[in-house]
């Protein structure tokens, strides 16, 4: 971490430059503290394994001082999310005690799922600092369970609520509650959930006051602006070594899971003035009818987490935003309008978005990167387990494989640049849902590998689940099942994903098209599988980056021992001629690369 | 009273929809709505040069609402 002593060293700021770097330590290790009590007090997979949650300090006038590294689509689109709930409830109407949920999209959120909850923390009777966290509650109600199909608008999602408070001097608003835990599948795991963030505010409003009693208010104050003011300066000094211009870039989602033929382009245009950066999403396409759509708050989130690549180790707080405008049209595909649906926006439109800047922002930096393999694979699973006889409802989500860039291979089975979090391990999987994982491994077959290039795409995960109660429903919202993730600079284009079904007994593997007749194979609500049956997720490996025939030969030959391509493909891609044992044949292959060039 | 979201105003410059407290300002006798001093400075600068036969055929559908930024939208 970029020390703030260090960009503070030489700069008049009133904060002593220790002490500031002590204060801003003291609240970014709050912050990871407030992530540890959730993922052990938490009820859910996502929380305790998959570390879908992020978790902040805001100062008292309502802009971000400290994070932890958990979930950067939550943490670039809590920076709006935490505004608007101090706007809309207003500091004025907050006492000691309260807690302030809200999962509204449209209010500047990311999907109905992200529960966040805010908690004012008062010293004197002032509110010095807000803590708060953002989590994915697994089932929040709505038509699919654990959310995620081919939904059409906001209704068909979930419960919603505007900021409310949800406790009031210290106790539970005990209707609130009621209503939420009456309309969700799974209520122990809402309740323990919801819990569990709350607990970490309490945590975290111990803390503050502890570095609030030691330094005082009115230095607690200043030291929030200073610490706020360094990451300014290092952000747009990062911002300024980039050329001025203007760079546009576009990709595309495909099938909505509505209209699975159309397409829709998210383009921006980044304009670097100084130290100043405008990402300016105009001509993308209108919204979709389907639930793919993102909402300002991710598509600003998308933003920040590629802008975040050229900021390198900066700590992140309200500072670094400030250089960093986003324009996104209202009705568009990155900006969606009441009561579009947008469940899949933050989750699996996301990542396009995020590798679309990064394309704008490689032709600035002249630092190139292909695009990541962009779907999770998500599958909401639901229904009664019959060790139990209890409702259960699952996200299942996986790694994919990130493109090749100028310098290095795509890595390998990770999930998107805005996510950060975790697979669920087999034991997890098979001990919490009546699921057993028969296949997991890299997605080495020929539709799903990674793009050739100098510097390969990683490879995907693969995965088979066999259901092991009498019915299950499943849901799916995935991506790149047509278009495939963009090669750059000579590279070919990575994989693509593959959603399959196989009936118990049977031999031949099935798309939902071809199986329950659904408009799109990778977005679909509520098919109801058996115990014996089987579910393959193949997620897509990234883009490669430039010639693959430039591509060093003895990597070439560490990917075919690996088992990634046979000695075939290690010619017909990469032009690279191996001997019988297994060696690079130099000869072979400088004859071979000669003649293709 | 609980607003709806499609009853609030969205920035006419950056699209954001804006909670409360929304800076109205004036531009070539436009009546518009920003979130922010900055948004303010950036439609006059970036936003407007650069899409003005845009907005100017959006006013000339009429399409002056809220969803767009403008103040004078009467739903």
């Amino acid at each position: 971490m970029e020390s703030v002593t260090k960009a503070a060293a030489g700069e008049r700021l009133a904060t002593d430059p220790v002490e500031l770097e002590v204060v801003r330590s003291h609240l970014v290790t709050t912050c990871r503290e407030m992530g540890i009590a959730m993922m052990r007090t938490s009820y859910s997979p996502i929380f305790n394994e998959g570390l879908d949650f992020s978790c902040v300090i805001f100062d008292g006038s309502g802009e971000m001082v400290a994070q932890a590294d958990f979930c950067p689509a939550m943490i670039g689109a809590i920076v709006h999310v935490v505004e608007w709930a101090i706007k809309e409830v207003g500091p004025e109407n907050m006492e000691p005690g309260d807690v302030i949920l809200h999962n509204d999209p449209y209010r500047n959120g990311c999907h109905l799922p992200e529960f966040m909850v805010l908690k004012p923390c008062f010293v004197d009777g002032e509110i010095v600092a807000y803590a708060a966290n953002i989590a994915h509650m697994v089932d929040i109600g709505g038509m699919v369970p654990a959310a995620f199909g081919d939904t059409r608008n906001i209704f068909q999602e979930g419960l919603r609520f505007p900021p409310v408070k949800i406790y009031r001097n210290d106790e539970e608003v005990e209707d609130l509650f009621k209503v939420l835990i009456s309309n969700v599948r799974t209520p122990e795991y809402a309740y323990g959930d919801l819990k569990a963030m709350i607990g970490s505010l309490y945590l975290a409003e111990r803390r503050i006051r502890e570095v609030v009693d030691r330094n005082g208010v009115a230095a607690f104050h200043q030291c929030a602006e200073d610490i706020k003011t360094v990451s300014e300066r290092l952000a747009r000094a990062a911002i300024a070594e980039l050329p001025d211009g203007e760079y546009e870039f576009e990709g595309a989602i495909e099938d909505d899971g509505v209209d699975p033929d159309e397409e829709w382009n998210i383009k921006v245009n980044l304009v670097v003035d100084g130290d100043e950066v405008i990402a300016d999403y105009t001509g993308s396409s209108p919204q979709s009818g389907g639930p793919a759509n993102q909402t300002w708050g991710v598509t600003a989130s998308a933003t920040y987490a590629a802008m975040f690549n050229v900021f390198g180790t900066i700590p992140f707080n309200h500072g670094c935003y400030r250089p960093i405008s986003v324009i996104a049209p209202p009705g568009t595909f990155v900006n969606v309008e009441y009561p579009g649906s947008c469940v899949g926006g933050n989750s699996d439109s996301s990542p396009t978005s995020v590798d679309v800047v990064l394309g704008a922002i490689s032709e600035a930096a002249g630092k190139g990167t292909a695009s990541d393999g962009d779907t999770h694979g998500i599958l909401s699973l639901g229904g009664v387990d019959p060790r139990n006889g209890r409702p259960f409802a699952h996200l299942y989500f996986d790694g994919f494989g990130w493109g090749g860039r100028y310098s290095h291979d795509g890595n390998d089975c990770q999930v998107g640049k805005t996510s950060n979090c975790a697979n669920t391990p087999i034991e997890v999987l098979e001990t919490r849902y009546p699921l057993e994982c028969v296949e997991y491994g890299l997605n080495t077959g020929p539709a799903g590998r990674p793009g050739a290039g100098r510097y390969r795409g990683g490879f995907g995960t693969r995965r088979i689940l066999r259901i092991k109660s009498p019915e299950m429903t499943v849901s799916a919202h995935t991506n790149r099942n047509k278009l495939r993730p963009w090669g750059a600079d000579g590279g070919e284009d990575g994989g693509n994903c593959q959603v399959l079904i196989r009936r118990q007994g049977e031999t031949d593997w099935h798309t939902a098209v071809d199986l329950f007749g659904t408009a799109s194979p990778g977005k679909f609500s509520n098919l109801t599988l058996h115990e014996g049956d089987e579910i393959e997720v193949a997620l897509p490996g990234g883009g490669g980056y430039g010639d693959p025939r430039a591509r060093d030969p003895e990597l070439v030959a560490a990917d075919v021992r690996h088992g990634y391509y046979g000695a075939a493909e290690a010619t017909s891609l990469f032009g690279v001629e191996l001997s019988v044992d297994g060696g690079v044949d130099a000869d072979a292959t400088a004859r071979r690369r000669e003649g293709a060039g | 009273m609980y607003r709806e979201v499609n009853q609030m105003y969205r920035c006419a410059n950056c699209g954001i929809l804006v909670p409360t407290a929304e800076i109205p300002f004036t531009h070539h006798e436009r009546e518009l709505i920003a979130c922010s001093q900055k948004c303010v400075t950036q439609y006059d600068a970036y936003r407007y040069p650069r899409y003005r036969a845009q907005i100017e055929a959006t006013e000339a559908a009429g399409e002056t609402t809220r969803a767009l930024g403008y103040a004078g939208d009467p739903s």
